[in-house]
C-alpha cells in the first residue's frame, strides 16, 4: 500500500546518498534475518523467471491429456492442471509476466509522480492547485473497479495492466514528492542557491532530486508486491493477461474453476503468488529499516 | 471548522465530478464504441442507432455527462440493459450486502489492529512486539484474492467449519453472520497488520514528546496518560489510512464477493461486465467512487476534530 502516512516515506529526513552511507546501509540489510530472508526469496524469484525458458522442465503450454489433474510428484513438482499442463513450468513463465508488470508499473509510475510531484512543488500556485485536484480524482477510483470498467472496452492486455496500474499508483506518488519537495524547498540552504543564482533546473537535479530520491525508491520497493497481487487478480477476473500468454492470476482462475474435483491446482497456483508477496514485502521492509535512520531508531 | 467541513465536502463533490466525468472521456476514447461492443457482431446499424439513442449516447459529450450526473442527483442511473430493471434500485438492494463485508472488514483490521499496535508501543521488543512485526509484515501485502481462496478450502472444504457460498439466510442474523466471516477476514486481515505498524510507530512518536512527560510530571496516572493523551493523537494517522483503505477494501470486497459467490456491487460489477451492461458498470463506478471520497473526506474531518493543528494548517 503506498499510502501518505507511512513512515516510509519523511521529508524531513531526507536520506544522504554517500557510499558510506551506502554500504553502512547494505550492512544493516545484511545483518536483518527478515531482510535476508526476503533477499533470498526474491532473487530465487527473479533468477527462476528470467532463466524460465532453461529451468522449466516441460514446455507450458505442451497439452498431455492423459496426466491430468496430476497431484505434486518429481516429474511434476507442482502437479498438472486440466489440460496436463506442467503447473511449475507455468508457474516460472508466470514469474516473468509479474515481474515485468511490477518492474515497469512501478517505475513508470515513479517517474510519472516524481515529475508531477515536484512540478507542482515548484510551479505557481494554480499549477499546484490544478495538479494536486488532478491527483486527487484519480485516487477516487477504486483500482479493481475501474479496471473492470474499462478492462473490456480497451480490451484486455498487458499494456492495459501496466497502464491502469500506472493511472492509480500516479497519486500516491506524486503527492508525496510535492510534500518532500516543498519542504526541501523550504530550507535555507535553497534560498542560498536560489540567491547565488541557481536556476529550477540546478536545483532540482542537484538538490531537490538528490533528497527525495532514496525514501522514494524505499516506496517503489514497497510497492512492487501490491502491484504483482494487482496484475494477479485482474487476470483472475479476466480484464488482465490473456492466454495463451501464462500469469499466476490466470492459473488461480482455472484453479478455482475445478475447485471442488481437485483443490490441488488452486493451491499450487496460489503458491509462486505468496512467495512473491511475502519476499518483496519482507525486503521493501528491511530496506526501509536499513537506509532511514529515523524508522531505525523507532524499532 | 464549519468552513473546514464545507471546504472539504465541496472539493469531495468537485472530485466526484471530475472523476465520473473522465471515465466517461476514457470509455468515449476507446477504440470500439460500447454500444456495438454490447450489441455483438451481428447489430445492424439500426440496432446500434436505438440503443445509442436509448442510452443518450447520440447526444454531445457534455449533454451526456450533464444528464448523467442530473440523473445520479435524482436516483436515475438508467435502465439494465438485459432486464430492462432500473439500475438504481438494484445497486440500492446490493449495496447494504457490500457495505456490510466493508464494515465488518473495518472492524477487523480496527479492533484488531489499534489494540496490537498500542500494546506493541508500550511494550517495545517483548516478545508480542516481535511477534506482531512479523505477522504484521507476513500478512501485509497478502492479496484477499489467495487469502479468499486458501481460506476457502481450508475452513469451508476441508474443516467444513464455516459455509463456502452465499450470504446466508434473510432475516437470520447469526447465519448471516457465520457466512461474513471468511470474507471478511479475507478482505480485512492484511490491515491488522498495516495498523498495527501505523499505531505503534506514532505511538512512539507521541509518547516521546513533552507534553507527555509533562503529564507525567503532573503525577497523572500512567492509564490516563496512555489512553488519554497519547492514543487520541497516535489514531489519526489511523483514520486517514482506513479513509483510504476503504477504496481498497472494495477491490478486495470484488474478489470475496465472487469466490464466495455472494451478493454485493462487486459481483454485480463484475457480471455487468461480463454480460457487457454499460449502465451496470457505469452506475457501480459512480457509487464506488462516492463512497471512496465520502471516506477520505469523513476521515479528514474525523481527524481535524481530533487533532485542532490538522485544522489549523488546512484553513
Amino acid at each position: 500500500m503506498t499510502l501518505e502516512n507511512t513512515s516510509s516515506v519523511r521529508p524531513d529526513s531526507p536520506i544522504v546518498r554517500s557510499p558510506n552511507n551506502l554500504s553502512v546501509g547494505f550492512g544493516r540489510l545484511l545483518s536483518d534475518p527478515m531482510g535476508v530472508f526476503g533477499l533470498i526469496l526474491v532473487s530465487t524469484l527473479v533468477f527462476m523467471s528470467v532463466f524460465a525458458g532453461i529451468i522449466a522442465p516441460y514446455d507450458p503450454a505442451a497439452i498431455d491429456v492423459l496426466q491430468r489433474f496430476e497431484t505434486p510428484s518429481w516429474d511434476h513438482l507442482l502437479g498438472t492442471d486440466e489440460l496436463g499442463r506442467d503447473v511449475f513450468s507455468r508457474a516460472l513463465y508466470g514469474g516473468q509476466t509479474a515481474l515485468k508488470v511490477a518492474f515497469m508499473a512501478t517505475f513508470a509510475a515513479l517517474a510519472i509522480g516524481t515529475f508531477l510531484g515536484i512540478t507542482a512543488a515548484y510551479g505557481p500556485k494554480w499549477l499546484d492547485n490544478i495538479i494536486v485536484i488532478m491527483l486527487d480524482t484519480i485516487r477516487a477510483y477504486p483500482v479493481i473497479i475501474l479496471a473492470l470498467a474499462v478492462g473490456p472496452i480497451f480490451g484486455a492486455s498487458l499494456t492495459l495492466v501496466i497502464g491502469i496500474l500506472v493511472f492509480t499508483s500516479v497519486p500516491y506518488y506524486g503527492r508525496i514528492v510535492r510534500t518532500a519537495a516543498l519542504s526541501v524547498l523550504q530550507t535555507e540552504y535553497i534560498d542560498a542557491e536560489h540567491a547565488m543564482g541557481a536556476g529550477t533546473f540546478r536545483v532540482t537535479f542537484k538538490h531537490v532530486l538528490p533528497n527525495i530520491i532514496g525514501p522514494m525508491l524505499i516506496m517503489a520497493s514497497m510497492d512492487i508486491p501490491v502491484v504483482i497481487a494487482a496484475e494477479a487478480g485482474l487476470s483472475f477476473l479476466g480484464v488482465g493477461i490473456k492466454p495463451p500468454d501464462t500469469s499466476w492470476g490466470l492459473m488461480l482462475d482455472q484453479g478455482y474453476r475445478f475447485i471442488n474435483r481437485t483443490p490441488w491446482l488452486v493451491i499450487a497456483a496460489g503458491i509462486p503468488l505468496v512467495i512473491a508477496t511475502l519476499g518483496f514485502t519482507f525486503l521493501g521492509e528491511a530496506l526501509r529499516d536499513a537506509f532511514d535512520p529515523k524508522s531505525q531508531r523507532a524499532r | 471548522m464549519l468552513l473546514f467541513c464545507l471546504k472539504r465536502v465541496s472539493l469531495g463533490v468537485l472530485i466526484v465530478v471530475l472523476a465520473v466525468s473522465t471515465l466517461y472521456v476514457m470509455l468515449l476514447s476507446a477504440p470500439g464504441d460500447p454500444v456495438s461492443m454490447m450489441l455483438g457482431p451481428r447489430s445492424t446499424p439500426e440496432m446500434v442507432a436505438a440503443l445509442n439513442a436509448r442510452l443518450g449516447l447520440d447526444q454531445p459529450f457534455f449533454v451526456q455527462i450533464w444528464l448523467f450526473l442530473k440523473g445520479a442527483l435524482t436516483g436515475d442511473l438508467g435502465q439494465d440493459i438485459k432486464t430492462g430493471r432500473d439500475v438504481f434500485t438494484s445497486i440500492m438492494e446490493q449495496l447494504p450486502h457490500t457495505l456490510r463485508l466493508v464494515c465488518a472488514a473495518l472492524l477487523i483490521a480496527a479492533g484488531l489492529g489499534i489494540p496490537l499496535g498500542c500494546y506493541s508501543a508500550l511494550h517495545p521488543n517483548s516478545w508480542v512486539d516481535r511477534l506482531s512485526g512479523i505477522i504484521s509484515v507476513s500478512v501485509i501485502a497478502m492479496p484477499s484474492l489467495i487469502l479468499a481462496i486458501y481460506g476457502m478450502i481450508l475452513f469451508s472444504v476441508q474443516l467444513r467449519w464455516l459455509p463456502a457460498i452465499g450470504a446466508g439466510d434473510k432475516g437470520d442474523f447469526l447465519d448471516q453472520l457465520h457466512h461474513l466471516i471468511l470474507p471478511a477476514v479475507a478482505v480485512g486481515i492484511g490491515w491488522v497488520g498495516y495498523l498495527a505498524r501505523l499505531v505503534r510507530a506514532a505511538m512512539l512518536e507521541v509518547m516521546a514528546e513533552d507534553y507527555i512527560l509533562n503529564a507525567r510530571a503532573y503525577g497523572l496516572p500512567e492509564r490516563w496518560v496512555v489512553y488519554r493523551y497519547a492514543l487520541r493523537l497516535a489514531v489519526a494517522p489511523t483514520i486517514t489510512v482506513l479513509g483510504i483503505g476503504v477504496g481498497f477494501m472494495l477491490g478486495g470486497a470484488v474478489f470475496a464477493e465472487i469466490i464466495f459467490a455472494r451478493p454485493g456491487i462487486g459481483k454485480m460489477m463484475f457480471d455487468g461486465v461480463v454480460a457487457r451492461n454499460y449502465p451496470i458498470t457505469m452506475g457501480v463506478v459512480l457509487v464506488s467512487t462516492i463512497l471512496m471520497v465520502a471516506t477520505v473526506t469523513l476521515s479528514d474531518i474525523i481527524n481535524a476534530m481530533i487533532d485542532p493543528r490538522l485544522r489549523k494548517a488546512q484553513e
